[in-house]
């Protein structure tokens, strides 16, 4: 099991209050790893500290290294490098409503850099067909991002993320606002993804999280409770916290 | 019993608005229709394309158009610029306070003012001596231009402000430094409003007619550069409806008709405009 | 993900039922044996087949609450063991039926008994209190269960061996008090399994003891 992710000391504070505790964990190379935990215990500041979004917020402030591939991301490295190489997916769809369905899915290689036109396309279709949009909206590629229906612009949102060649994607609860159709599909991408990419996913639907995640880390008030084997974790949780949690004792 | 007088106090209320309504809006139609029926009397072909020398109102449309015009290439501009800046950067700050505030004031400031202002600094600075000033358009599209600036600012900022955070987020995550996200994403999504707000202060600028007076001045000839004083349809109409002579009074509601008709058809462009966009959407 | 745990209970009240059959059974079994009855073949079959007939309920509960409530954790352990419990108890009744059947086969009247009809009551009290041990979630308790096999074992090679020891017995003694002692050796091994669930449901590991 190659570490793809190897986070050391990690804290994190909004102001006064501190949103991280001390975490260390290796996060897998190529596999589903599945964040969970109740309302406010960091799930969402442990993963934007690892694409650098947290200190965007005012206030935010981090400790500790995460190392990409070894890399320090807080080290030299610019943010902007970072948020390249990890790519994130929201909980809500949000796609550009300025930009067709085609120019959204390359809309980060459109606005960084000198891409010709004709590879553009060929990347746009590509992803499009590796999220499994493409037979939908194959005829619709001018229309606006925003008028596709909700579980297709989380997939083009994925697309989006993808056609970046990121080394991780993080998603943060990618198919709470969705119908179970559109659910089932997000998920079945999600690990068909890891063929090609790590895939650090928060959610909170423990069902979901046993479904689709190799891996599972709990969180509780800001600290890493447990990291283990995503069958561990649902079968014989070592600790009692967890234990409580999926098994909706409290959270 | 109860019912019926619950039903008694909705019908008054009712026709109390009505009443209120109609008094406003009786006044308008008043206006418009005394506006179109004196202003058309003036009109014809040779009086709309001819200059005030020979007895048209030619040259102050093109003169509104040409200060109009200089007034957005400096102001529009700015604003849009003033507007990215508090939306997107000025959050907090004592440079962002006192921006907004100065805004704020600007907003507020009586367009004399404005046309005193451009007075004291460009035809005064100008000009040879006391008796001898040199009026020029370009100190009227200065302080037309300012008026603008608070405009169209606030309407860009309204509408990059109410662009959802999830939208910046999503450029964020996708490594897009700040100012392409700002430029290429949440003002090209905001362009329908920064555009709404600028053919507003278009309209708002055309009526204004104190900076004019002691900046641009008058002219009874086509205008032969930017740097003259050039007549204006406010300034033709303040001229000929307090000159007395029944003929030039005529004219003056001519010129105030074709001034209301920019205004509304502005305001219909607006309406057009921002109708709902997509209605492929869900 | 639930807190209502009202389908445990219920999968439980089934698993005590059981046992209750097993106990009635066992005492007609334990009955037979001593007093050398024959002819309870059909009686002790109705038992075998009631007790299969709650098996299936169990599994069907089980299965329903999986798909219902899709338990994690100590809830999910509960109902897979469970499951594997109502086998368990249901392989039980199985070889008390077993003995009944020997009992028929052969003509003990004249036999000596008294080692195997000690190991049947050992050997039920064995699953008496792995039962015990699993309601009352006691991971010692279980593992003490699992220790006391060794004794079963060593007697169960001792009656085995009775055709050395006591060549004079008649053979269809030995035969029957061998078969016997096997049957009562493998109903004895299911009360360790169950205690090796219990084990698992209390711990969340796996002893290698199936």
């Amino acid at each position: 099991m190659q570490t793809k992710l190897d986070v050391q000391d990690l804290n994190a504070w909004f102001y006064q209050k501190q949103a991280l505790k001390n975490v260390n964990v290796k996060i897998p190379e190529k596999m589903v790893t599945a964040v969970i935990g109740p309302s406010g215990c960091g799930k969402s500041t442990f993963i934007r500290c690892i694409n650098r979004m947290h200190e965007l917020v005012p206030g935010a402030k981090v400790s500790g290294k995460v190392l990409l591939d070894g890399a320090d991301i807080y080290g030299t490295m610019d943010p902007m490098d970072v948020r390249r190489k990890v790519g994130m997916v929201f909980q809500k769809p949000n796609p550009f409503p300025n930009m067709s369905v085609a120019d959204n899915v390359v809309a980060g290689l459109k606005l960084l850099g000198t891409y010709k036109k004709q590879e553009l396309s060929e990347l746009s279709d590509a992803n499009l067909k590796s999220v499994g949009l493409w037979e939908e909206v194959k005829d619709d590629l001018k229309k606006s991002g925003a008028s596709l229906s909700g579980g297709q612009q989380q997939r083009l949102c994925i697309a989006r993320a993808l056609a970046m060649n990121p080394e991780v994607i993080l998603m943060d609860e990618p198919s709470s606002a969705l119908d179970p159709a559109s659910t089932a599909k997000i998920e079945e991408l999600v690990k068909k993804l890891k063929n090609e990419t790590t895939v650090i996913i928060i959610t909170h639907n423990v069902q979901q999280a046993a479904r689709i995640s190799d891996m599972t880390a709990f969180f509780y008030l800001g600290e890493l409770i447990e990291f283990d084997q995503t069958a561990n974790i649902f079968e014989s949780p070592k600790n009692q916290l967890t234990e409580r949690y999926i098994t909706g004792r409290f959270g | 019993m109860h019912l019926l007088s619950r039903k008694r106090k909705e019908t008054f209320v009712k026709i109390l608005c009505f009443l209120v309504t109609a008094a406003v809006i009786i006044p308008l139609l008043w206006i418009i229709g005394d506006v179109i029926y004196n202003g058309l009397a003036a009109w014809n072909i040779s009086f709309l394309v001819s200059p005030v020398i020979q007895g048209g109102i030619g040259n102050a449309i093109l003169g509104t158009f040409i200060i109009n015009g200089m007034a957005c290439l400096f102001g529009i501009p700015l604003g849009v610029l003033t507007g990215m800046y508090l939306s997107e950067y000025g959050q907090e700050g004592w440079f962002a306070s006192m921006v907004r505030t100065t805004v704020e004031s600007l907003s507020g400031i009586p367009s004399l003012i404005l046309g005193l202002f451009a007075y004291a600094t460009i035809i005064i600075a100008l000009s040879q001596s006391a008796t001898d000033r040199h009026y020029t358009a370009i100190a009227s599209a200065l302080a037309l231009g300012l008026m603008m600036i608070p405009l169209v600012g606030k309407a860009t900022e309204e509408s990059m402000r109410v662009i959802s955070n999830d939208i910046r987020e999503a450029a964020i995550a996708l490594g897009v430094p700040k100012w392409i996200r700002t430029t290429r994403i949440v003002l090209a999504i905001a362009k329908g409003g920064v555009l709404t707000g600028s053919l507003l202060a278009f309209a708002r600028i055309s009526g204004e007619t104190a900076p004019l007076l002691f900046t641009a001045l008058f002219s009874n000839f086509w205008p032969t550069g930017i740097n003259q004083p050039m007549a204006s349809l406010q300034v033709l109409i303040y001229n000929y409806a307090l000159s007395g002579y029944p003929n030039l009074v005529t004219q003056a509601w001519g010129a105030a008709l074709f001034l209301a008709l920019i205004v509304v058809a502005i305001n219909i462009i607006v309406r057009v405009y921002t109708k709902p966009k997509y209605k492929e959407g869900f | 993900m639930t807190t209502d745990l009202e389908y445990l209970n219920r999968i439980n009240a089934m698993i005590a039922q059981m046992q209750e059959i097993n106990e009635t059974l066992g005492a007609i079994v334990q009955d037979a044996l001593k007093n050398k009855k024959q002819g309870l073949r059909s009686t002790a079959y109705e038992f075998s087949k009631s007790i299969q007939l709650k098996e299936d309920d169990v599994m069907e509960m089980c299965v329903g609450s999986i798909i219902r409530y899709q338990p994690f954790a100590s809830d999910l352990r509960a109902v897979t063991v469970a499951m594997k419990l109502s086998y368990d108890l249901s392989r039980v009744c199985r070889y008390l039926y077993n003995v009944i059947e020997t009992l028929d086969e052969f003509e003990v009247k004249s036999c000596d008994v008294k080692e195997v009809s000690a190991l049947l009551d050992d050997a039920r009290e064995m699953v008496r209190q792995s039962l015990k041990a699993y309601f009352e979630r006691d991971a010692k308790k279980a593992a003490e269960i699992i220790k006391s096999d060794d004794s079963i074992d060593q007697r169960y090679r001792m009656i085995l061996s009775m055709h050395r020891t006591k060549p004079t017995s008649k053979t269809e003694c030995i035969l029957f008090n061998g078969l016997t002692a096997r049957i009562i050796e493998r109903l004895a091994d299911h009360a360790c399994y169950i205690s090796s669930e219990v084990i698992y449901l209390v711990t969340g590991r796996r002893t290698d003891y199936r």
